[in-house]
């Protein structure tokens, strides 16, 4: 393999016995099982891997974790995968993305000469006007924007979702973290325990051998122990109530799994994120971090460079150094930050750093230069539980201020200590965490009806006791003398941001805004404190008074697959729809619901309903089961007419409003016996007025004595209409006296229909012809079906679907609650007013149509909507439904069409549609505005009903 | 996602329910004046500190219930009276 | 004068042969992993399903003797406090037919036999609490939701009424979501081995 390859390293994570095949930018390279496409890409020496974002300047690694600004490749069909931290695959096809015609050569960076035109707001700037060359705009744009590509024909992998209820979830494996979990499963609580990377031990994974034998060992007891470990995972959200997100990678055979957990407590063991230096040339290939440079040597045994010099303002700084020399790379010089030793510039060509500056003006031949200046203490989970953290001058750093009780942070973002210390806090953290989870346990246990009971008393809420970590005194190295870049993954240098607060852009809040830092795919992790330390400079100001952005969900990135989860939404089928698929239906998808729109020629089914007799599933109609003396009472409520002296056996159709007088729904409601009715909602308003009727029952009418059950699902609903309907029933019901005389128009029976035992029949015509809709207990239902189809089958029967359905309704000129009226729809507007009744002690809504009713004003009765039949003057215009209706030759809107369709029967189209009441009369003419531009006329009809006014063949 | 306490089930998720709003209590309706209907009609109190609610525990018991809330820490007591009143005002 | 009938919707006729379940599992909805330790489904759509609605503290009510969130078997036929005032009998037609001649007449306010507008699934093995607990949000620890609890909740989205036994569940929908249901269930079942039982 290659040179950058060291010999085997005692804590390495790669396994070189398994060879990893894959390409980059189309050449064929490998690295070992382990790697990640970084180090293996580092490995086979190659080096700058993207270009960055505005200025197109050549990048390579920095941090080798999953912040790693420079790292966004594409593999196969994926973009912006975080390459630095993306275990490498067997196959994997990786390459650059943004860049054009390659990584080595691209054109773009020609934006780099011009870069100081490129200054922050630029874009917004310049491309802002005039407006009309926006388009043009957002394709240059667009070829200039970072990001890999999407492959629209990627089929949707297998992305899963679960809940957890665990007592106690630990975000972070490091050392605290691990001790956390263990301590808290070992006082008994269910614990979960969750580590962004692929394996647990935080610093300790690419620290020295003793510190990984403290890993195994742990990781052992967290096994024994039975703590639900995911690695690769990471904890992206904290919300009300520890409602935790995780976005598992983890699970086998899922490409991510989103686990939407309610922790009682939730331990923050976030660990440290290492800071960037603001300099000259920080960007170059050949910067990077004393922990990229750790863990890829440690880690990966991968030489990240031949002569370095080390800035080191910690520790790290020093383990660095001393990992570089034994990985036989020449540190040419470690600068002592704590000793006031600085660096100006990072020097060198398009491939990387050559020299390094420091701070007496001398400068070092070198290609690697290591920073290790300080860190950043990730709170984004005690942010999103409230927690704003405060700044500690002297340790350089943010720490967590008050987050709430059962949110506890432990580990290096509360302050530092050594190993054991680490742990020590740790385990304070998980005991404290299990006890105060317990409480909360029995709390729920207590509250919760189905709960078994609770043990004992309810113990105290636990105080924290924990001893904290120290703050240890750490040089604030922000900044060198130098101007560099403050935003890697944004291109946002210090330059900008100080360029960007002399104009005015000095909050912190509107920096981040107008410049973009901290906006971009590392969010702020590596950037935000530099930035808010460029502004501190830049105001004459301390860290501390400019103060931090809140870091909101998610952590990391979730895939849109994750959140997605399994493909599947509720549907909602009828006992008849597979036959209906069977017989060549086409599938109309209503709400929840899947319904036959046709079986192919919907006119002629139409026409045969009219001539003979056509049956229709119309199960999703809405039902209610309601029982008890008050229903009449609960009826007089929701519905504007009256219902008292509805008879056994008699059916009554309902307009439903809201107390605001609006239309909410309509439908009929028969009465079955004494204290049993029937009623019936449209299929959308199912639901929604089941909720309504019990709204009123259990609030305010709580002494009314009425149960109200949903039987949509109960009951298959088939309407047997036309003309031969009654010989059709009359056939499968022999023992139901079908007499007109004696089953009217507007009753209901009950019957055994087919062998059916138990059958609601009542006599309604949506349609306008002459009907029997049964509603048949829904396991029979096919067999129904079946039935009515052979019996009928000398009568010509056949089956209708909706468009058929909705054709017939529009020719009788019924119309639908939600098409045919809107949010604003009062009754009276519909034609309806003889069925409000004013003498009715109360209804719901009955103020406001009073009101409506009283109204005299004359400005007010013009302009109010009125429902009303029209006829295009060309009968063959069919207008597209919400068309305009304007006054005349202007565009002065004065109503629209609501519904609109060629009817099968008249030969012509018909329409309904709501207009303001002073063009509403009969017979006046109307301009219908096409959505094409033309204009038609149409005629205000007399009647809602276009065909059969009178009703005389329904009643028949 | 909050936990809200039903009284019924106990600790829900409120996807469990459906929010319905501040509690109004319904005015008299053959006495309300425009003014007053349209109050309870329209009008929220919205403050900054406890408020009565009305939840219905949809995918639970399915009773409607009122809750006092913090809106501030969303934190819940019990609602002190189990008349209509509306919102914070007595 | 018109005659009329009352209806009487309380003699469950499930049993009869042209009855079809809103629930269709075959074995080609997925490919299944044999799972003898995993989870098995079994569409009991045939049982009757009665609801009652009682009062609190009525004698119906007492005779029910089960609370609000359990579940309780007499015989054949399990008795649940699904609601607060409001219990199912499910069991074969003639078990809960022989229940409901039991259940005193005071206090109880009104019955619907929703055998036909429920789906009813059984999910039961070692590993059913797991498929449940991806596609519900409950906490189904045996604390929280023991063995014999009854409650409702979202499953896959669907509103579901729910009665633990032990490793067993009746889950139960609307009919019209029933086929969606048993597939969506069918699906969440899959990494732990499905069997579909009688």
């Amino acid at each position: 393999m290659s040179t950058s390859r060291l010999s085997a390293r005692p804590g390495e994570v790669i396994d070189r016995s398994q060879t990893v095949r894959f390409t980059w930018n189309g050449r064929s390279l490998s690295g070992y099982q382990g790697d990640t496409i970084g180090s293996a890409l580092l490995a086979n020496d190659v080096r700058i891997i993207s270009r960055s974002m505005k200025y197109h300047r050549p990048r390579s690694y920095m941090s080798m974790d999953y912040w790693d600004p420079n790292a966004l490749l594409q593999v196969g069909d994926e973009p912006n995968v975080r390459s630095a931290h993306r275990q490498l695959a067997e196959g994997m096809e990786v390459s650059a993305q943004n860049v054009w015609p390659s990584v080595d050569r691209d054109i773009k960076a020609a934006n780099g000469l011009v870069g100081r035109f490129l200054t922050a707001g630029f874009y917004y700037k310049t491309f802002i006007h005039p407006q009309r060359l926006w388009p043009l705009y957002e394709k240059v744009l667009a070829t200039f924007a970072p990001g890999g590509s999407i492959d629209l024909d990627t089929p949707h992998g297998n992305y899963d979702k679960r809940y957890a209820h665990p007592d106690v979830v630990v975000a972070g494996g490091g050392p605290s973290g691990m001790a956390a979990a263990i301590a808290a499963a070992e006082a008994g609580a269910k614990v979960m325990l969750v580590e962004h990377e692929y394996g647990l031990g935080g610093h300790l994974r690419w620290g020295s051998e003793a510190d990984q034998a403290v890993v195994r060992e742990m990781s052992q007891r967290l096994v024994d122990l039975g703590v639900e470990v995911l690695v690769d995972s990471t904890v992206t959200g904290r919300y009300d109530d520890n409602w935790i997100s995780i976005a598992q990678r983890s699970h086998p055979g899922v490409i991510e799994r989103l686990i939407k957990a309610r922790a009682k407590v939730l331990v923050v063991a976030a660990g440290l994120i290492e800071r960037p230096y603001v300099f000259s040339g920080n960007d170059r290939p050949g910067v990077m971090l004393s922990g990229g440079v750790r863990r890829l040597v440690n880690m990966y045994g991968v030489r990240p460079g031949s002569r370095a010099v080390v800035l080191a303002g910690n520790e790290s700084g020093d383990q660095a150094a001393a990992d570089l020399e034994s990985a036989g790379v020449s540190v040419v010089e470690v600068v002592d930050a704590r000793n006031g030793g600085g660096i100006t510039a990072a020097e060198g060509s398009s491939t990387g750093v050559e020299r390094v500056v420091l701070a007496d003006g001398s400068s070092r031949e070198a290609d690697l230069l290591v920073t290790a200046v300080g860190w950043t203490a990730p709170t984004s989970l005690l942010n999103m539980s409230g927690d704003r953290p405060v700044y500690d001058a002297s340790a350089a750093r943010f720490f967590p201020a008050d987050p709430p009780e059962t949110v506890l942070a432990t580990g290096g973002m509360i302050g530092d200590g050594s190993l054991e210390e680490l742990i020590a806090h740790g385990q304070s953290t998980g005991q404290l965490a299990a006890s105060r989870a317990a409480v909360t346990a029995y709390r729920l246990q207590a509250a919760t009806a189905r709960a078994s009971a609770v043990q004992g008393p309810e113990p105290a809420w636990p105080s924290d006791n924990r001893a904290g970590l120290e703050h240890r005194h750490h040089p604030e190295l922000y900044r060198s003398s130098t101007h560099g870049m403050v935003d890697f993954s944004e291109d946002v240098s210090s330059k900008d941001l100080v360029a960007a607060a002399a104009e005015g852009f000095d909050s912190v809040e509107l920096l981040k805004r107008f410049t973009t830092a901290t906006m971009g795919p590392s969010q702020g992790k590596l950037e935000t404190v530099n930035t808010v330390a460029v502004l501190a400079e830049a105001r004459d100001e301390t860290i501390a008074e400019v103060g931090t952005t809140v870091w909101r969900p998610p952590f990391a990135p979730i895939s849109l697959g994750g959140l997605a989860g399994r493909i599947f939404e509720p549907v909602r089928r009828s006992p008849l729809q597979d036959w209906h698929e069977a017989h060549g239906a086409v599938p109309l998808v209503a709400g929840a619901w899947i319904r036959p729109d046709h079986y192919g020629n919907a006119a002629q089914e139409v026409r045969n309903t009219r001539q003979n007799v056509g049956i229709i599933d119309v199960s999703p109609l809405g039902k209610l089961d309601l029982q008890g003396p008050d229903v009449p009472q609960l009826l007089n409520l929701l519905y504007t007419n009256k219902w008292s002296k509805l008879p056994v056996g008699g059916v009554r159709y309902g307009l439903m409003c809201a107390d605001d007088g609006v239309v909410m729904d309509d439908g009929v409601t028969g009465r079955l016996s004494e204290n049993r009715y029937l009623m019936t909602t449209t299929s959308s308003g199912a639901g929604t007025v089941w909720e309504w009727a019990e709204n009123w029952l259990q609030t305010e009418r709580p002494s009314w004595q009425v149960d109200v059950t949903p039987v949509t699902g109960a009951y298959a609903s088939i309407n047997v209409a036309g003309p031969k309907s009654r010989e059709l029933i009359g056939r499968l019901a022999p023992e139901l006296d079908l007499d007109p005389d004696n089953f009217k128009y507007m009753q209901v029976r009950t019957a055994t229909v087919a062998g059916v035992a138990n059958c609601i029949v009542w006599r309604i015509g949506f349609t306008g012809e002459l009907s029997y809709e049964v509603h048949v207990p829904a396991g029979y239902a096919l067999h129904l079906w079946l039935q009515l189809l052979e019996q009928g089958d000398d009568l010509g029967v056949g089956p209708f679907g909706i468009e058929a359905q909705r054709i017939m309704r529009l020719e009788k000129g019924h119309f639908i609650v939600g098409q045919d009226t809107d949010g604003l729809t009062k009754a009276p507007s519909t034609g309806m007013t003889p069925l409000i009744k004013m003498d009715k002690e109360d209804f719901v809504g009955k103020p406001e149509l009073a009101w409506e009713l009283e109204t005299s004003d004359p400005d007010v009765l013009k302009r109010r909507p009125a429902v009303v039949a029209l006829q295009t003057l060309d009968p063959q215009v069919v207008p597209e439904e919400a068309s305009q209706l304007v006054r005349g030759t202007t565009t002065e809107i004065i109503g629209r069409i609501t519904s609109s369709r060629m009817s099968p029967t008249l030969g012509r189209s018909i329409c309904l549609g709501q207009i303001e009441q002073q063009y509403a009369e009969a017979g006046n003419i109307v301009t219908v505005l096409l959505t094409d531009g033309r204009r038609v006329e149409a005629e205000v009809q007399a009647h809602h009903a276009h065909y059969d006014p009178e009703g005389s063949r329904l009643r028949g | 996602m909050l936990i809200v306490p039903c009284p019924h089930c106990g600790p829900r998720n409120s996807s469990d329910l459906r929010y319905v709003g501040e509690s109004h209590s319904r005015p008299d309706p053959n006495s309300a004046t425009p003014e007053q209907w349209r109050d309870y009609l329209y009008m929220e109190e919205n403050p900054a500190g406890w408020l009565i609610e009305t939840w219905y525990c949809r995918s639970g018991c399915r009773r409607y219930f009122k809750l006092e809330r913090h809106t501030g820490s969303n934190e819940f007591r019990n609602p002190p009276i189990p008349g209509n009143k509306k919102g914070t005002k007595a | 004068m018109v005659k009329t009938t009352d209806l009487d919707l309380t003699s469950s006729t499930a049993a009869s042969p042209s009855f079809r379940s809103s629930a269709v599992v075959t074995p080609t909805t997925a490919g299944f992993a044999d799972g003898s330790d995993g989870v098995t489904m079994s569409d009991r759509a045939d049982l009757t399903k009665l609801t009652m609605r009682c009062d609190p503290a009525s004698a119906a009510a007492s005779w029910m003797a089960v609370s609000f969130g359990s579940a309780r078997s007499d015989g054949d036929v399990l008795i649940v406090g699904m609601r607060p005032d409001e219990f199912w009998l499910i069991g074969p037609a003639d078990g809960v037919e022989r229940a409901r001649a039991d259940v005193p007449t005071s206090g109880l306010r009104s019955e619907v036999d929703l055998t036909h507008g429920r789906a009813l699934v059984q999910v039961s093995g070692p590993r059913a609490t797991k498929m449940l607990e991806k596609v519900c949000g409950l906490d189904w620890s045996e604390n929280m939701t023991p063995p014999g609890s009854a409650v409702s909740a979202s499953v896959a989205k669907v509103s579901c009424d729910i009665v633990r036994a032990g490793d067993s569940y009746l889950i139960s929908c609307d009919r019209s979501f029933g086929q969606y249901l048993i597939e969506s269930l069918a699906d969440a079942a899959q990494e732990f081995g499905l069997t579909l039982g009688d």
